[in-house]
């Protein structure tokens, strides 16, 4: 688990620095992008293991990259895991309509975060 | 019995606008009061300054979205505005289909923007089979979008109540429509042909190459810099000639360059030109 890069997409500043942080405690690497446009190049330009993203964000929302990318035969294996205030059974189910392999809510609980991300890496 | 001051009313305006960028104008002011009071009252929420307190603070992010939800979804029907369904289906869908044949291109694609629970896109659909010969030799692409995640789901269903279809076409409910307890169901057909998905029309990534984009009565709900921004993307991802159809009252002069009023029967479209 030792050295994995994590992406942390939120358009939150607070939010994206206590998940930043927390990763880092873990010995993870982490890359960091508040939109999903500035993910999608961060994502092209590194190699990346795990995705956390948020959903409404400015420019590209959650959604919108998840599917981009699981259509996309080079990133379409990253893992990618929903981290959002939207809760509700609808938003749930677009989140795997577009691909996600996990879906979590804000307010989140990291060790509740980690333990998905060992899932997966 | 919940009581709204407008002063708290601004306050809930302001929080939707500054997380959405959607804004309720004056006109529409009454009825965002009501769906904000209905919310508070299924929320349990003590009052209105203890509802907002929750939704502004990051621990409920999640009940502004829903309460967002709740006062954008407006009810809509199949076949809404007659005159501009039909000169889509009789006048811009066989031009355009003339056009494409020409050129040897058999694409079609149709965005609607702000499509709510689907009422209009599958109208769309509808019209597209009904009108192009040869169809299956055609790649139709129905995109419609909303910000909504409840009406998309909903939209996904494909079920509805005697009210939503009264306007269609007789022939077009027996040919694409299955009755069952009490619901009319839309068939696969046309089913396939819509792929639904979630966007807020202020982000700025949008898909391209649509020959027709109707977003009719969305745009009521932005500023006129948001306004301006969205018909400029809608610019920038219509093929040249593309038609725009808004709602039958909204008008664009003054927010953007680049299209050309058409008059048709009883309505209007609007055509990309180059700039």
């Amino acid at each position: 688990m030792k050295e994995a890069t994590i992406l942390v997409v939120d358009d939150s500043p607070v939010v994206v620095e206590a998940v930043r942080e927390a990763l880092l405690t873990d010995s993870f690497n982490v890359h960091t992008a508040s939109d999903g446009i500035e993910a999608l190049d961060m994502v092209k330009n590194n190699h990346i293991d795990l995705i956390l993203l948020d959903i409404d964000m400015p420019r590209m929302n959650g959604y919108q990259l998840c599917k981009i990318l699981k259509r996309d035969p080079n990133f379409k294996n990253i893992p990618i895991v929903m981290l959002t205030a939207k809760s509700s059974d609808a938003d749930r189910i677009w989140g795997l309509k577009a691909g996600s392999d996990e879906y979590l809510t804000k307010p989140f609980n990291y060790a509740k975060v980690k333990e998905v991300i060992k899932r997966f890496i | 019995m919940i009581q709204l001051t407008d002063k708290q009313l601004m306050m809930f305006r302001d929080l939707i606008f500054d997380s959405s960028g959607l804004w309720f104008g004056d006109s529409k002011l009454s009825i965002l009061g009501n769906r904000i009071k209905t919310r508070i009252r299924e929320y349990g929420a003590e009052s209105p300054d203890y509802y907002f307190k929750a939704i502004s603070s990051d621990d409920d992010r999640g009940e502004l979205s829903h309460l967002i939800n709740l006062v954008t979804t407006n009810e809509t029907y199949f076949y809404r505005s007659e005159s501009q369904m039909d000169s889509f289906r009789n006048i811009i869908l066989p031009n355009l289909a003339e056009k494409k044949v020409a050129e040897g291109n058999r694409d079609l694609r149709i965005w609607s923007a702000g499509c709510s629970t689907g009422e209009e896109p599958y109208t769309i659909a509808m019209c597209m089979l009904e009108t192009i010969r040869f169809h299956s030799i055609w790649n139709f692409y129905i995109y419609a979008t909303d910000i909504s995640t409840e009406v998309l789901t909903k939209a996904m269903e494909g079920k509805y109540s005697k009210r939503s279809i009264e306007k269609l076409p007789e022939e077009y409910l027996t040919k694409y429509f299955t009755y069952r307890d009490g619901t009319y169901q839309i068939n696969n057909t046309i089913k396939k042909l819509v792929e639904f998905d979630y966007q807020n029309l202020i982000d700025a990534y949008y898909e391209d190459g649509f020959d027709v984009i109707f977003c009719r009565n969305v745009l009521i709900y932005f500023k006129d810099k948001s306004k301006r921004e969205i018909l400029n993307r809608f610019y920038d991802s219509m093929n040249d000639g593309g038609y725009l159809f808004l709602g039958a009252t909204e008008m664009i002069r003054g927010l953007v360059d680049g299209f050309k009023l058409i008059a048709l029967k009883d309505c209007v479209v609007f055509q990309k030109e180059p700039r």
